[in-house]
């Protein structure tokens, strides 16, 4: 009896995730360039969510579409209310996981690539994007740079448009992060 | 029944074992939720543009922004085929300068047709409707002064004329524009006024007219939206002066399709009002809807960040 409590012990603590192997942030930060002849158009999102499950190489990134800050208020408006409508879809998320074993207890930057589904404008593609994993004194930061094609995420451009804005998106990803406290 | 309770215990651990994992997958990946990363919580565009029809709405320009507005109001439907249901006639045009100092205070003037009233106009957002509801309300405050520049014609040899004095020329509005963004498509604004004249020409008019306003605004596409407003008149002229003086007061009411391009904001509406601004339209709309007095009128806005 006696060891059938201890094996029910065991069972029943195995699986659950180990709090040292997750690594989290709300201060990541996203940017996004649209370049054109005519306009270059810039903004920056300082308060991503991003957690990393370093046992599996899992990982959530979170955006909150209203928290990128536009140098001009009346753009980040129109990006809000027109092209992302952010009132119906609030969020771009990407849920994914690294295809690269990488060791966590060394310090040092790997390039990585990361497979999973990017949603943005509540339209879901799997992705594959290239970026750099760099670990140092207990953080682990993660650098990306990729572009989005607006038509992919059925983001329409309506023909008369006066600021012009580009149909390929370069998107930027830098997010340090630690680890989650409880 | 020993080895029954065995299994059971053993059943039981291994079923939480099972399902205690994958109840923490999913817990980990919630770690980082959209609530815990929004921050200011402003709810915007609660109205396209500074304007609603006639009136005002709760936006200001935004910072360090340039708002070049014009707005033509066109003649009486009641003209007919020969001035092509009043588009040969102008009861007014508008051209007007408006600037963002900050996203809460805006200071413009505009050249109006009529009257050749020229307007100083100040405009501040005191508050702003929060998204979680800590803030229901939008509040913005509204003032002008305007000098009405128009020739005297009126002086006689008996009579030095209408703008002997120059405090004559005077008029001033103030407004407390309360509005709700109810939803992503409707918002409601309601707008106590009140417009003092320095001067009058009837006697047994009021200096000041205390009005109430109310309009709203519903968008049915992506880039556009019906707007409506309406300005109820406290104490019109009509009430002061006896049966039969010979002009009728009626309320302004205007009704428009807003269309928002991205820097461009164009209204096209109907109104019984001839005037553009505030002093002329809530005191002096002599045109009646029901008497086919409703005029074809548009309004451009182009935003110029400086």
């Amino acid at each position: 009896m006696k060891n059938l409590i201890v094996i029910f012990l065991v069972i029943a603590t195995i699986g659950t995730v180990n709090a040292q192997t997750i690594y989290s942030t709300k201060t990541g930060s996203a940017s996004f360039f649209s370049k054109t002849s005519i306009r270059d158009i810039n903004a920056k999102n300082d308060k991503v969510g991003v957690v990393l499950n370093t046992a599996t190489n899992e990982m959530v990134f979170v955006v909150s579409i209203k928290n990128f800050v536009f140098p001009d208020a009346l753009m980040q408006e129109h990006f809000n209310e027109t092209y992302m409508e952010s009132d119906k879809y609030p969020n771009a998320n990407f849920s994914g996981k690294f295809n690269e074993k990488i060791d966590y207890s060394k310090d040092g930057v790997t390039n990585v690539t990361a497979t999973g589904k990017l949603k943005i404008h509540n339209v879901e593609h799997e992705v594959t994007e290239k970026g750099t994993i760099t670990i140092k004194d207990g953080k682990i930061i993660l650098h990306a740079e990729f572009t989005v094609e607006l038509k992919d995420y059925n983001i329409e451009i309506p023909k008369v448009v006066f600021d012009d804005i580009a149909k390929t998106i370069l998107i930027k990803i830098d997010t340090p992060l630690t680890l989650h406290k409880k | 029944m020993r080895n029954k309770y065995k299994l059971s215990v053993l059943f039981l651990g291994l079923l939480l074992g099972i399902i205690k994992p994958m109840i923490a997958q999913e817990d980990w990946k919630s770690l980082v939720s959209l609530d815990s990363l929004n921050t200011s919580g402003n709810t915007s565009a609660t109205f396209k543009t500074t304007r609603l029809i006639n009136g005002q709405s709760v936006e200001t320009v935004k910072k360090h922004t340039l708002d070049f507005r014009v707005a033509h109001r066109f003649g009486n439907e009641s003209l007919g085929i020969h001035s092509l249901y009043g588009l040969d006639a102008a009861s007014d045009i508008r051209l007007a300068l408006e600037y963002g100092i900050s996203d809460r205070l805006t200071i413009g003037f505009s050249r109006s047709r009529l009257a050749e009233n020229l307007e100083g106009l100040i405009k501040y957002r005191l508050l702003i409707q929060k998204e979680n509801g800590a803030m229901p309300l939008s509040v913005t405050l509204f003032a002008n002064s305007v000098i009405t520049s128009v020739m005297d014609y009126t002086a006689t040899a008996d009579y030095a004329g209408d703008y002997a004095i120059f405090a004559h020329r005077m008029s001033y509005t103030y407004q407390v524009l309360i509005a709700r963004k109810f939803s992503r498509i409707f918002s409601f604004q309601i707008m106590p006024s009140l417009v003092h004249r320095n001067f009058i020409t009837n006697p047994s008019d009021k200096n000041d007219i205390y009005s109430l306003g109310a309009g709203g605004r519903l968008k049915f596409s992506k880039r556009s939206a019906i707007v409506v407003d309406y300005f109820y008149n406290i104490n019109p002229s009509n009430s002061t002066r006896s049966a039969g003086s010979g002009i009728t007061y009626y309320n302004p009411l205007g009704i428009g399709w807003e269309i928002e391009t991205g820097g461009h904001v164009f209204t096209i509406m109907f109104s019984n009002a001839a005037g553009l601004i505030e002093n002329e339209f809530i005191p002096n709309t002599t045109d009646s809807w029901r008497k086919r007095g409703f005029k074809f009128s548009f309004d451009i806005s182009r935003n110029f960040k400086l």
